[in-house]
């Protein structure tokens, strides 16, 4: 053997092991055993013309049929044709949306929409024909994102099914959450995606349904877990990450195919661009891999910084997150209208390097995104008709990982010592909204007309979460967490489902709120009250002794001579100001040091706690340990007989001092 | 060193005359503390026994602040409309003053400047107004022009963000330095004014831009230097009040006395300032 054939061997043996390596890679980081269903499985082959904006793809769909029933159609989601028109259904709910729309599209015609061309059954039946559009929540007539398809052999009980199809697309230019800009394509809600079929007895089905509706402006997505396997055809030079991890990856000309194979998962996003940098991280086995613009790698650690922090959170706090990838896209400053959002293994976080680092965005949203892989990815809550049950928990958490792994607070700086903490950033934004009454928590994304549903969903759930917390302790809200995704995950839970575990769980640990938490999460859940204690006065009154007639004395009764000592009736008069009742804790300081927790049911709408005795009380506080950050106004919970104005004098001295500073910067104007 | 001489004298000058500064902070003390009062009394009357309010002594506490303009903020609108009121009197205060300021260091006489000084706020404040009025609209144009440079050079397809702050960092020092210079024709042009005493405020503006071009190196420079104590003074006092802890009433004190010491400063270096050009016009 030569030494050119020995080499030859070394470089055949290097190349056999490096692509047994490389297929052993995306061997390992499929399922042994399948965590979900598998219900709605898609092969998908699709080419992006970025001349054209425009995606030709051939799509087949393995549907399980879930249930007993005998399922005659099928419903799909055709939500790139939320804009095909101005009057959708998104357009007409999304105020301003019209102004993100060029002049020149709208005088050119450039709309974009999604249409199937081909359609048959795997019996061979063709059916273009039994394609109709419907609108099933507002009957919108101009509205084209829920195709209907009546099948011509029905899908029988717990059957699978085929259907393949080959269909269009024109990809929207800065859309909302999707579409292009330049050369950046952020691609979600791009295909022909089958609703959820909820057999009896799940979620709020009666009996078996589909379960698909329209593209709203507030709600996005829901979907059936299955297995995606994605072949994507791009221009070469275009960087292409997905959902899933990538399988194969092959040059065509002056194209490249990159394979995606996303498993247990209830969508598939993809995105592509040619100036992204990638950056791979690994932590305890997954892959974390960063999309982002060279003008933003300079936060680069930040991403993954915080992305490692909520894995780790929720490997302590509920399991290990199990897909093996994990990706994020940081879009361009013109792909902002992929905004932070989140899908299956990948969510988008904006970042910008000119931000300073007391400025925590970048982390807030990474830990926020990354949390919805729990809730609504691993858990599917439905978005549409239940936001809170993800975007709710998510803030939730996302504040809770905020205050232990950043401390400082999401923005924070040394003069004036602001340290804005995650918890009360997001409690100020939703006391600060315009109504927090506008409507339940429960209602459907697109029930909110008239503004709110941000604040709702996201603010007022997550606080609800933390007094949750607050009333049955941190271990029982850990157990509760844990219960639920347990018995619920890789499927549909509704609220009804999570109400179960809380009534479940909490009697475990505690006996004072009743046989259920009832009480409570159906004012938090269905109601829109607000909640509002205070203390309304604190006196001490001297106790004075019996004088004049009584009953049985001929004489009056005179002041007694002998000095006794003095005695008070000493009492604390709290209101219950909103309509939503909550137990209280209420602590109340004796000028001899005694300090007593009281406990009040919180139903009545005034109430007192009256001592007699030789001590005289000084200060009383509502809710001493913070448990309950719903109610709306802290100032008022507590009432001091010896107020500390040094605190006001601080306030009074900067605000005088920054008048002054102005004064002077106004002089030299002059 | 025609520089120095002119700083010294503003010095000189300032000392001097340092009743006249006194007066000045004692202005921006009370009119401050008149708008700092309702606030000060808006927040005891309605939450003063609120245990929350020891927690300010540290600083900021969002909480409070939030669950006070939920609840109360109404009340913060009377208060904010006084300061700007307060503040609009200030400035014309200030006009008066200056007029009065710039005769006294022209004059120089100590023995007499009180009646002088109040006689000649008086002589030119409505030329002095109508100076800050002219100017104030060339500082906006310049402002403008400024903007619109900074507006063209980010405009049409931008690369990415960071061209923006490359702009504005490439963009202020020249907007700076040119901001100087307006600023120091102003303070040219009342010296101008108070000197020949003329109805129209362009017979001094000109010739004080005439006088400010044939002596540019040493005028400017002087400004500059001014400019740069005003910022170094800025800059001490955001550092010192970093060094203290608040925790207690004696550190608010202490702060809030550090504080004065800036202002009063600060206005010091405002009548040097004018004490220095009124020097540097005098040595033509
Ligand atoms: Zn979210």
């Amino acid at each position: 053997m030569s030494i050119f054939d020995i080499m030859k061997l070394i470089t055949t043996l290097l190349f056999v092991f490096i692509c047994f390596c490389l297929s052993a890679t995306a061997q390992d980081k499929r399922f042994k055993t399948a965590l979900s269903k598998r219900t709605a499985n898609y092969d998908i082959s699709l080419v992006l013309n970025t001349e054209l904006k425009e995606v030709d793809a051939k799509q087949q769909l393995t549907f399980k049929n879930p249930s007993d029933d005998t399922i005659w159609s099928m419903p799909f989601h055709m939500y790139y044709n939320a804009f095909k028109n101005n009057k959708t259904t998104f357009f007409t709910e999304a105020s301003g949306i019209m102004s993100r729309k060029s002049q020149e599209d709208i005088i050119e015609g450039t709309w974009s929409w999604i249409k199937i061309y081909e359609i048959v059954d795997e019996a061979g039946n063709d059916l273009i024909d039994s394609l109709i559009y419907i609108s099933p929540d507002d009957g919108n007539i101009d509205d084209q994102t829920v195709l209907y398809l009546k099948l011509k052999n029905p899908v029988l009980p717990y059957q699978t099914y085929k259907i393949d199809m080959k269909w269009k697309s024109r990809i929207p230019k800065s859309g909302i959450r999707t579409g292009y800009n330049r050369n950046y394509y952020f691609m979600v809600q791009w295909f022909p995606k089958l609703g959820v079929y909820e057999p009896a007895g799940s979620r709020f089905a009666n009996k078996g349904q589909w379960n698909c509706h329209q593209y709203h402006a507030n709600t996005e997505y829901f979907g059936e877990f299955g297995v995606y396997n994605v072949e994507m055809i791009v221009p070469e030079d275009y960087i292409v990450a997905a959902s899933g991890f990538l399988v194969k990856e092959e040059e065509r000309g002056s194209q490249k195919s990159y394979t995606y194979l996303a498993e247990d998962v209830i969508d598939f996003a993809w995105t592509a661009n040619p100036d992204f940098i990638e950056v791979v991280e690994e932590w305890e086995g997954i892959e974390i891999k960063l999309l982002v613009m060279p003008e933003h790698e300079c936060n680069k650690d930040r991403f993954f910084k915080a992305a490692k922090h909520t894995l780790s959170f929720f490997e302590d706090y509920i399991e290990k997150y199990p897909y093996p990838t994990l990706t994020i896209v940081s879009p361009p400053y013109y792909g902002l209208f992929s905004g932070a959002m989140e899908y299956p293994t990948l969510f988008t976080a904006p970042t910008l390097c000119i931000m300073p680092p007391n400025i925590r965005t970048t982390e807030t949203l990474t830990m926020h995104e990354l949390t919805h892989q729990y809730f609504m990815q691993m858990l599917s809550t439905n978005e549409q008709e239940e936001a809170w049950m993800d975007e709710g928990f998510t803030a939730f958490f996302e504040a809770k990982m905020m205050d232990i792994y950043y401390p400082e607070g999401v923005f924070f700086f040394d003069y004036l010592n602001i340290n804005l903490g995650s918890q009360e950033f997001r409690r100020g934004r939703f006391f600060a909204a315009d109504n927090i009454k506008i409507g339940p928590m429960s209602d459907f994304g697109w029930k909110f007309r008239h503004g709110g549903h941000r604040e709702i969903v996201y603010g007022k759930a997550a606080i609800m979460l933390k007094t949750l917390e607050g009333l049955v302790g941190e271990l029982c809200m850990q157990d509760i967490i844990q219960t639920y995704f347990q018995r619920w995950k890789f499927n549909h839970p509704c609220r009804q489902d999570f109400i179960d575990v809380v009534n479940e769980v909490v009697p475990r640990y505690h006996n004072k709120f009743g046989n259920d938490m009832n009480w409570f999460l159906d004012q938090a859940i269905y109601g829109t009250e607000e909640c509002d204690y205070s203390v309304k006065s604190v006196s001490n009154s001297k106790l004075t002794e019996k004088l004049g007639f009584f009953k049985n004395t001929d004489n009056p009764v005179l002041p007694s001579e002998k000095s006794a000592e003095i005695l008070y009736e000493s009492k604390a008069v709290l209101y219950r100001n909103g309509e939503f009742i909550v137990p209280q804790d209420v602590k109340i300081v004796f000028d001899n040091g005694d300090v007593i927790i009281e406990f009040w049911d919180g139903k009545s709408r005034s109430h007192d706690f009256t001592y007699k005795g030789n001590r005289k009380i000084v200060s009383v506080e509502i809710d001493p340990y913070m448990k309950i950050p719903l109610d709306k106004n802290l100032i008022n919970n507590s009432y001091t007989l010896k107020p500390d104005a040094t605190g006001i004098w601080r306030i009074f001295t900067a605000f005088m001092t920054w008048i002054q500073g102005i004064m002077v910067t106004m002089s030299t104007l002059v | 060193m025609s520089i120095f001489k002119a700083l010294t004298t503003g010095f000189k000058l300032t000392w001097k005359y340092k009743r006249i500064v006194v007066l000045l902070y004692m202005l921006t003390f009370v009119l401050s503390a008149c708008i700092a009062f309702p606030l000060k009394n808006l927040i005891e009357v309605t939450v003063g026994k609120s245990l929350m309010i020891k927690d300010l002594v540290k600083g900021v506490d969002y909480q409070f602040f939030n669950d006070f303009n939920n609840t109360y903020g109404l009340g913060l609108i009377p208060v904010f409309d006084q300061s700007i009121t307060v503040l609009m009197l200030f400035f014309l205060l200030f006009v008066f003053f200056s007029g009065g300021v710039i005769s006294v260091f022209i004059n120089d006489h100590p023995e007499s400047y009180k009646k002088f000084f109040w006689r000649k706020g008086a002589h030119f404040f409505f030329r002095f107004c109508r100076l800050a009025f002219y100017f104030s609209i060339i500082h906006l144009s310049l402002l403008g022009m400024f903007f619109l440079v900074f507006y063209l050079s980010i405009n049409g397809e931008m690369q990415n963000e960071g061209t923006i702050s490359f702009a504005l960092k490439v963009i202020s020092p020249f907007y700076y330095l040119a901001a100087v210079l307006i600023f120091m024709w102003q303070d040219y042009s009342k010296v101008f004014l108070v000197k020949s005493d003329k109805t129209w405020i362009f017979q001094s503006m000109f010739p004080a831009l005439k006088f400010i071009k044939s002596n540019f190196l040493k005028v400017y420079g002087l400004y500059l230097l001014n400019m740069l104590f005003w910022f170094v003074l800025i800059y001490l006092n955001f550092r010192i009040t970093l060094l203290i802890k608040f925790t207690s009433g004696s550190a608010i004190l202490l702060a809030f006395l550090i504080s004065q010491v800036f202002v009063l400063s600060r206005l010091s270096l405002k009548l040097i300032n004018l004490g220095s050009v009124v020097d540097l016009y005098s040595q033509k």
